[in-house]
């Protein structure tokens, strides 16, 4: 049997003194939907940076598809060399970079082939064929998280992490958002951690649907 | 006159700030600026000459920008990004080299080195202007959103590298232009490599020239290629600024410094290396020159050095003490004007606000010599005798020309507070100096502090115009040079540390304070 493409074994971390994550453990097949939801505060991101090695641990570990990635205080396998994707929840985009220059500097670093003709297939798949010249500080909101998300998907993670990427839409928006999350559901088979505050969203995703609570992920 | 203290319109106050500063900055201009309504006179500025000096200051200028961000912006990516042993004390001493008086790191070097000619000039410009880029660059490191670089790094170490360079870019080069302006514009640092050396000319010294047969006039008219350059280096960069602040909007958090890991050694070494070239090298040369003797005498260096440092204090008291009067007076002066002016450019009507920063920023693009010709023109009149021989003048014209530094570095501070703290003071019915000072500024009282204090700096190390100031004369500044040209030199080596030291006080102390009060949070 393969390993699973992520577990994490009794992950703990705290910030001065103040337990965030305690002995969190969980495992995820290759393809396998996660939601994660819980109160702001009680460090749903930082699970999210511990997986990506953003972040260490203060003791447990994390595995990848088989390899330990992060044994507590130590990353053993830095954040670039993971096969993990985050869309981050203030989007993290390349200022300086155009629409396609955001994805293609993303997927030529990290070697992908057939850089200019994939990048700009998956940004026309979602929508933003006619902004491609455009920097991403003169995007609409939406716009620029389909990038974010079209720029995550051009790296063909085996693991796509996404921290609330629809938290701050307006009630009309979040539909877009939920058609959004589909068209990204379709393109990638990549194992997804979603987390999210909003249970419709967590339906929508699929899978299985957690709640982190005083730093204990528990099923719903 | 209680009434206006609690009225709560801005506008009597943004008047006040702008009569001041016409005071202060503008009238001086008036005969710079003449010959521009004047097109036969303007034809026959460009003769051959003129253009060959012009070209010469130039280049100068150009390889001494592109010098200062080889230095400044490397230095400043290392140790606002990367944690090594001693980054923060780097921090720390990173603005310090734009203190120093070019003059004196001229001298250093040319002890140092015996370089001399055109390319010491463009060295001494580089290694005192470094900063400029540096500290732009570093700030706006500080704001790289922490996402932004984040999401470089899950994919390569190198677009996360990238990414830093990226953000910084422009910054760096804003910073080279304001270089290029103040190197083209300083005529005492070519002077001095030229008499210690082969005869060579720069425009800057053109201008000064001028002053020796008295010709005022030809003198201010003179400068006007030097303001016209230094208003397009404005424009540039406030497009250039513009653009970087699109590049800056961040809704989360603030990217933090990375591990230098295995880099930990180069990285030292590498910021050693610059923090000698731009700081040990030069404040050692003069340290050792406090002390240094001819060949025949017979006292240690140390009996020397200190005879050097009670002359420096002896006979350069009354000297300083006056420096110190009018300086502190135009740091005083900034600490009300500034804020009033930063506060009209953060609310002011998008279209009024580029006039707006042209016109502050005036008095600082001109070069100094300029503004001392301009306020002999404007100012030597019988009935203004008492106002032009007091030491309110040299105030006014130090306040003028550096204010548009303090402006800058508060609207910075103050557009990092929120409007609503504000607003809500407005709703609350506070006054305007209260909504201002207490709310607006309340938790910016450093960068107050720091920017008063560097009026008061620079008008310390401010030498061109005192020169041809009466009132200015008996400076600092100016004795530095005098004794510096009659080959004084222990006295001119301690002189001149006496004088390093009060610059360096306000801006190590603002940055001591800045890091007791981040090891708080
Ligand atoms: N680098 C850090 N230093 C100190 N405290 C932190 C740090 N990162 C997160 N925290 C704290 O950990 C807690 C969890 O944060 P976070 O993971 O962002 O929560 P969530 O994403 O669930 O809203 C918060 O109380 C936050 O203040
Ligand atoms: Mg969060």
């Amino acid at each position: 049997m393969n390993p699973p493409q992520l577990a994490l074994s009794a992950l703990t971390k705290s910030f001065r003194q103040r337990v965030v994550l305690d002995h969190v453990s969980l495992a995820v097949e290759a393809g396998q939907r996660f939601s994660i939801q819980g109160p702001s505060g009680t460090g749903k991101t930082t699970l999210l940076r511990i997986i990506a090695g953003l972040e260490a641990a203060d003791s447990g570990s994390v595995w990848l598809a088989g390899k330990v990635a992060t044994e507590g205080a130590k990353i053993k396998l830095q954040p670039w060399q993971r096969g993990v994707q985050m869309v981050f929840q203030d989007l993290g985009l390349w200022p300086t970079r155009n629409v396609l220059q955001n994805v293609m500097d993303a997927r030529q670093a990290a070697g992908l082939p057939h850089v200019k003709e994939v990048s700009t297939q998956v940004l026309v798949a979602l929508g933003l064929g006619d902004f491609l010249k455009r920097k991403p500080g003169k995007l609409s909101g939406g716009e620029a998280r389909r990038l974010a998300f079209a720029r995550a998907l051009a790296m063909e993670p085996k693991l796509l992490l996404l921290d609330e990427p629809f938290a701050s839409l307006d009630p009309d928006a979040r539909h877009a958002g939920f058609e959004l999350l589909e068209q990204v559901l379709d393109q990638t088979s990549a194992a997804v951690i979603l987390v999210t505050h909003d249970p419709e969203e967590a339906t929508r995703l699929g899978g299985s649907q957690l709640r982190l609570v005083d730093g204990v992920l528990a099923c719903i | 006159m209680i009434a206006v203290f609690h009225g709560r319109s801005p506008r009597p106050w943004w008047s006040l700030a702008v009569g001041l500063t016409l005071l202060a900055a503008w009238l001086p201009l008036l005969p710079i600026l003449e010959p521009l309504l004047r097109f036969d006179r303007l034809a026959h500025m460009l003769d051959a000459r003129t253009a060959a000096l012009l070209w010469r200051s130039t280049w100068i200028s150009g390889l001494a920008a592109l010098l200062a961000i080889v230095l400044g912006w490397p230095y400043a990516l290392l140790c606002t990004r990367f944690q090594f042993p001693g980054a923060g004390l780097f921090r720390l001493l990173m603005p310090l080299p734009i203190l120093l008086p070019p003059l004196m790191v001229a001298q250093a070097w040319f002890g140092l080195t015996g370089m001399t000619g055109p390319l010491a000039t463009v060295f001494t410009f580089g290694v005192c202007y470094a900063p400029l880029p540096a500290l732009l660059a570093a700030r706006s490191l500080h704001k790289q959103a922490a996402s932004s670089f984040e999401s470089a790094l899950l994919i390569a170490p190198r677009l996360a590298f990238w990414s830093l360079l990226r953000i910084s870019f422009l910054p760096a080069m804003i910073g080279a232009g304001f270089a290029f302006l103040f190197a083209a514009a300083d005529f005492a640092v070519p002077d001095y490599f030229a008499t210690v050396g082969d005869l060579f000319h720069v425009y800057a010294a053109e201008i000064f020239g001028h002053s020796r047969n008295f010709d005022f006039t030809a003198g201010a008219t003179a400068s006007l290629p030097l303001v016209l350059l230094g208003v397009v280096i404005l424009l540039g960069n406030a497009i250039l600024l513009k653009r970087q602040l699109g590049y800056e909007k961040n809704s989360g958090r603030y990217a933090t410094a990375i591990s230098a890991g295995r880099l930990t050694l180069p990285i030292l070494l590498f910021m050693l290396t610059i923090v000698t070239v731009l700081l040990l090298a030069p404040l050692g040369r003069v340290i050792f020159e406090t002390g240094n003797q001819g060949p025949l005498s017979e006292r240690t260096w140390l009996e020397v050095s200190q005879q050097a440092f009670r002359e420096g204090i002896d006979r350069g008291r009354g000297d300083l003490m006056r420096t110190l009067g009018f300086s502190g007076l135009a740091g005083l002066l900034c600490l009300f004007l500034a804020p009033l002016w930063a506060h009209m450019l953060l609310h002011c009507k998008n279209w009024l606000r580029l006039p707006l920063v042209v016109l502050v920023s005036l008095p600082l693009l001109v070069p100094s010599v300029a503004l001392g010709f301009g306020s002999i023109l404007m100012f030597n009149r019988p009935w203004l005798d008492q106002f032009y021989s007091s030491s309110l003048l040299p105030a006014l014209l130090i306040a003028g020309r550096f204010l548009p530094i303090a402006v800058f570095l508060l609207l910075d501070a103050m557009s990092r507070v929120p409007d609503s703290r504000e607003e809500n003071a407005a709703l609350a019915g506070c006054s305007y100096l209260q909504r201002l000072f207490r709310y607006r500024l309340g938790t910016q009282h450093a960068s107050l502090w720091l920017a008063a204090g560097l009026v008061v700096a620079f008008g310390v190390r401010e030498l061109d115009f005192a020169i041809l100031l009466p009132a200015a004369n008996a400076s600092a500044a100016v004795r530095y040079y005098n004794a510096l040209h009659f080959s004084r030199d222990n006295f001119v080596a301690a002189y001149g540390l006496i004088l390093i030291l009060l610059l360096f006080l306000p801006v190590m102390l603002h940055g001591w304070w800045q890091s007791l009060r981040s090891s708080d949070q």
